[in-house]
Parts: structure tokens; sequence; C-alpha cells
């Protein structure tokens, strides 16, 4: 059985705070409990519990939210201006290599694999 | 492929037979063994059809580490029952906790003797079962049924509880892990019910404060209400004290919804029986009336049992949060603030009491050990919460102390006598008798000086 929010299906088996966050791109932890403070949710409660009008709340709090695309578009926009302005580490990602200082000799595949320009998650 | 053949003749399963090495015997460890040639092919094993059950598992499961379930299971299956017959008849000719130590007055004998083996009655002990009085780690002297050891402490805490000069005795039992303090508590419980007394007992009162529950703020008396709550401790209100309830007759007419109840028709056992009708919104003013009429009536005694107090009070604060985040203090939350009101006094009952025990699962915080003295004001704390010590001043502290060298000697008799002492730690001496006096000093330092728990745990839970 799974719960939809927002056209995402989430386990009925999880915690609300933590299906939120598991879900959605740009909530964490912090962010989800917050989400179920507002609505007025126990810490424990599980997503089968939910009824349809705290779902619809659930909801509305989302959508004042910017996540999902808007969450990556914001993360697209910033490496976009750090390559715009010539700064190292937008080079860095353009090279698709690391941008903190780790070493590129054997490892850095998951800057080779993430660091791009137009970067997806 | 000659695999593939193999499994295909005969019927799907092939039987290769393992190397035999001539004149080696069946466990040895020479290098024989292992320069013989390994089979080319495994063993193919048959598999078992849908729906067949597979091999079957063995009587006693292994169980998980530290809760020690494969003793349980030991001691449920009778074959502890079976290695000491006379456990059985023993269990006929011991006493019930209360009848063990009445005087000939009716109160209870305050000698110092050594620790008896008492039972609980049959009526208690279901009633301990519907409150939830035993855990699952108290082993009850290896009975099936459950026996206790009746122990001083436990007679002075029910001789205060009786006989104490204030109208509301207050104790909390510390100790330290494995020392019999829940143990303590259910035999105060039965001792208590024995006296016709209502127990109103908190189950779990973690699950309270770490955001089980389901909550919402009570506007009128600005505190957060948990239904679901209420409406487990009434169950085991209802079924504990199910004959005392329904002799109260109410004293006012409640309505809530669509359900009425009548001082003509309706005990206080069906108010907290809490029937369907009764709107969920409405539970935390049914508990305040039902608390009302416990207040008004002079029939019963009311004692508020807890187990595992220090959970409750270990953190200031609760695991719920208000709409604007910030913490809700535990106070805020209406259970609570009940429990911590009857613990001040702030509640009364004509007669009654308050017994707390501890527990060595959680810690004992700064704010409890110094409102309840067991330690000196430290100016320095920053944990230290001033509201919370307010309502835990006044409770007296009991703190049960390990069992003497003789003590220990008496279990270890009996335990000797009824055969449950395994034979390699037994040493005879040069009469060819048992040297008892030299297994009680060692099993004295094995139970670290007199704990009960790690004293049964050196002479059973290790073995079985």
């Amino acid at each position: 059985m799974a719960i939809n929010i927002l056209g995402k299906y989430i386990r009925a088996k999880y915690l609300v705070s933590e299906g939120l966050f598991k879900t959605f791109y740009g909530i964490g932890p912090q962010e989800a409990s917050k989400i179920c403070a507002r609505v007025g949710l126990f810490p424990k409660m599980r997503m089968h519990q939910l009824s349809e009008q705290q779902i619809m709340s659930i909801t509305k709090e989302l959508a004042g939210l910017t996540i999902e695309n808007e969450a990556r578009n914001v993360v697209r926009e910033n490496i976009a201006f750090k390559r715009k302005i010539g700064s190292y580490s937008g080079i860095r990602h353009l090279l698709g290599f690391p941008v903190h200082g780790q070493n590129t000799r054997n490892n850095g595949r998951t800057a080779k694999k993430l660091n791009k320009l137009n970067r997806s998650g | 492929m000659l695999r593939h053949a193999l499994l295909r003749s005969s019927q799907g399963v092939a039987r290769l037979q393992a190397p035999v090495v001539s004149g080696a015997s069946l466990f040895h460890t020479s290098s024989a063994t292992y320069s013989a040639p390994m089979p080319k092919f495994g063993l193919a094993r048959r598999k078992t059809p849908k729906g067949q059950k597979g091999q079957k598992k063995s009587k006693v499961s292994k169980g998980t580490p530290g809760n020690n379930d494969s003793f349980m299971e030991y001691v449920r299956d009778k074959s502890i029952s079976l290695k000491a017959p006379s456990l059985a008849s023993d269990l006929e000719n011991i006493e019930e906790i209360v009848q063990a130590r009445l005087t000939a007055d009716n109160k209870l004998e305050n000698k110092d003797t050594l620790p008896q083996l008492t039972k609980y009655s049959d009526d208690s002990l279901k009633r301990l079962h519907h409150i939830g009085a035993f855990q699952k780690a108290q082993y009850h002297e290896l009975f099936r049924e459950k026996v206790s050891l009746l122990r001083q402490e436990t007679l002075k805490i029910c001789n205060k509880l009786t006989e104490s000069a204030s109208k509301s005795p207050k104790i909390v039992i510390t100790g330290e892990s494995g020392i019999g303090k829940s143990t303590a508590l259910a035999q105060v419980q039965s001792y208590l019910m024995s006296k016709d007394s209502i127990i109103f007992h908190l189950p779990n009162v973690k699950t309270i404060v770490d955001g089980t529950y389901e909550f919402n703020l009570n506007s009128s008396t600005n505190l957060y209400d948990q239904p679901g709550l209420i409406k487990k401790v009434f169950i085991k209100l209802s079924k504990s004290n199910k004959e005392l309830l329904s002799s109260i007759k109410l004293s006012d007419n409640y309505t809530y919804g669509t359900a009425r109840f009548s001082p003509e028709n309706h005990s206080l056992h069906d108010l907290v029986m809490l029937p369907a009708k009764v709107p969920k919104n409405l539970y935390s003013s049914v508990f305040n009336d039902v608390v009302k009429e416990l207040q008004k009536q002079d029939k019963y005694s009311v004692y508020l049992t807890i187990d595992e107090f220090n959970s409750l009070v270990e953190h200031s604060g609760s695991a719920y949060r208000d709409i604007d985040y910030n913490v809700i203090g535990i106070d805020k939350l209406s259970m609570v603030k009940f429990a911590l009101d009857w613990i001040k006094g702030a509640i009364a009952f004509p007669r009654g009491g308050v017994v707390l025990a501890n527990s060595s699962n959680y810690q004992e915080s700064s704010t409890f050990k110094f409102a309840v003295g067991m330690e000196p004001l430290n100016p320095f704390d920053e944990t230290l919460d001033k509201s919370l010590v307010s309502y835990l001043k006044d409770v007296e502290v009991v703190k049960l102390e390990k069992l003497s060298r003789e003590e220990i000697g008496e279990l270890t008799q009996w335990q000797l006598n009824n055969g449950l002492i395994i034979s390699q730690d037994i040493s005879m001496s040069e009469d060819g008798e048992v040297d008892v006096q030299k297994l009680v000093n060692e099993k004295y330092f094995l139970s670290s000086n007199g704990n009960p728990r790690e004293f049964i745990k050196s002479c059973n839970l290790l073995y079985y």
C-alpha cells in the first residue's frame, strides 16, 4: 500500500517525516519534521495513519516550498553562475572533476558522474 | 554437463557418496582427511515442494542475545520442572504474598528475617497481568507461575503506605540493575489489591513523551491531550479494578455527545469503559470526570503506580513540537501533568498514595536526583529543571540493597536441594559430602556480592 502525495507514491509503513524527506528532493529530515509540526502530526505517525485532510495540509505546505525541479534548478543556476564568472569551482564543474580539492589520480568517480554544468540531481 | 545429465537422469536428484578413507576413525583430524580427494560434484539436495514444511525447528529456539529467550522457553516448556520435580510440589506449599507475613492482628510483621518465596493470589495475579506489571526479563525464581521472593524492603514500603502519618505517602523505589525494583513494585501492587485499593497504573511511561500518541491542544486547559493514551489507561483501569469501580455509583449526570450517564443506571466502571458513542475529542473531559468521581468516593483508597518512572522525567522536554517547532515540555502534556500533580499533592484523594519504581535502562537525571535528595544542588548544572524539582521534592526514596551472604546461602541451598545447580559447579569435601560453604562463597562472588539477577545468571542462565 502506498500514499500518494503530489503525484509521488510513498510507502505506507514509513514515518511521515521519513517518507517526506526520502521522497522529495529539497526536503531534509529537519524540514520534514517542521512540516509535521506545522500540520500538527505526532512524531511517530505513519503514512497510513494520515487522513485525507492531513494529506491536503501536507500538500499545501509542500506547495509553498522550493522542492523537486525548482530546487534542482536553483543548484543548476548556482553552477552556471560560477562558470559564468570563471571561478575555479565553475571550471571544475565544467571538466567534471571534484570541486573541493580531492585527488583525481585514482578516484573522483562521484564527481565524474555528477559534476556537470547541467547537473541532474 | 555431467552434472546436468546426472540431475536429469535420476528424477532430478543425484546422490554421490562422500569419499571414505580406510582405517580412519570417525572424528579424527589426521592429514588423511585433508589429503583425500574432494568430491567433484556437490550433493544435490532434493527441493522441498511448495507448501511442504522444511526441517522441523528445535523446540527451544536460540533467541536474541540479552533476552535469554532460550532460558525462558526452557522454563515454559516444563523442562526445568522435569529436571527438578520437587519444584512443582513446592509451588502448592508456597504461601501467598500477603498471608506470608500477616500477624494475628492482620498487620504485616516487620522483623528482620530472611527473604521468603511467595506467590501471588489468583485474583491479584490476574489484575497484575491486566496492568502489565510483569516484564520479560523477570525470572520468577524459575517457576512457570509467577512466584517472587518477598523481601524486607517490600514489607517496609507496604507498611509506609498503610500506616504513614501523611495523607498521601509518595515512594520511589531505586536500586541497581537486576536488584528487583519491578518485582518489588508488583509485590506492593499485589498487597494493595488485597487491601481493596484502586490501582491507577500508568503503563510504558516512556511512550507518553516520545511521540507515540496522537496529540491535540486543549484550548480550555492550554495542555496537550493524548486521546489514545487516555483510552489505553482506561482499558487497564477498568480491567484491573472492575469489581471496585462497578460498586461506585456516579454522583452526577454526564453527557458526552449522544452518550449519557446517570447515577441511577450507571457505575463508575461504565464511564471508564469509554463506550464507542463518546467522541474522541471528549476523552479528556471523561478523564477529568472520572478523577472527580474517584476524589468524591470514600470507599476505596486510590494509588498511582508507575514503573520506569525515571524515563518520564529523564528530560524536561518531550519529542512533541508545537506549530512553531518549539519543544513541548513534559508538564504541558495533560497525562504527565496529572501524574506530576498527584505526586506533588495538588490532586488529592481521600485515601491513597503514590508508588514509583525506577528503571536501570534509563538514567536518573540530575533533576530527579536533586529533587528526591539523592544529590546536593550543583549550581553549574544547566540541565536542572526547577519546575520539575517542585513536583518531586516530597518523594521518599527507598533504595533496594543487595542480598546478604546469608540470603545468597539460603537461595544456593534451595537451588542445590532441587538439583538445579550443575554438577561441575559442585565440589566435594574430603568426607565425600557437598562443600556448600565453598559453593555459597563462589555464588556470592559471581552474583557481584548479592545481585539477584546476577545470582540466577550464575546458577541457571549460563547453563540452559
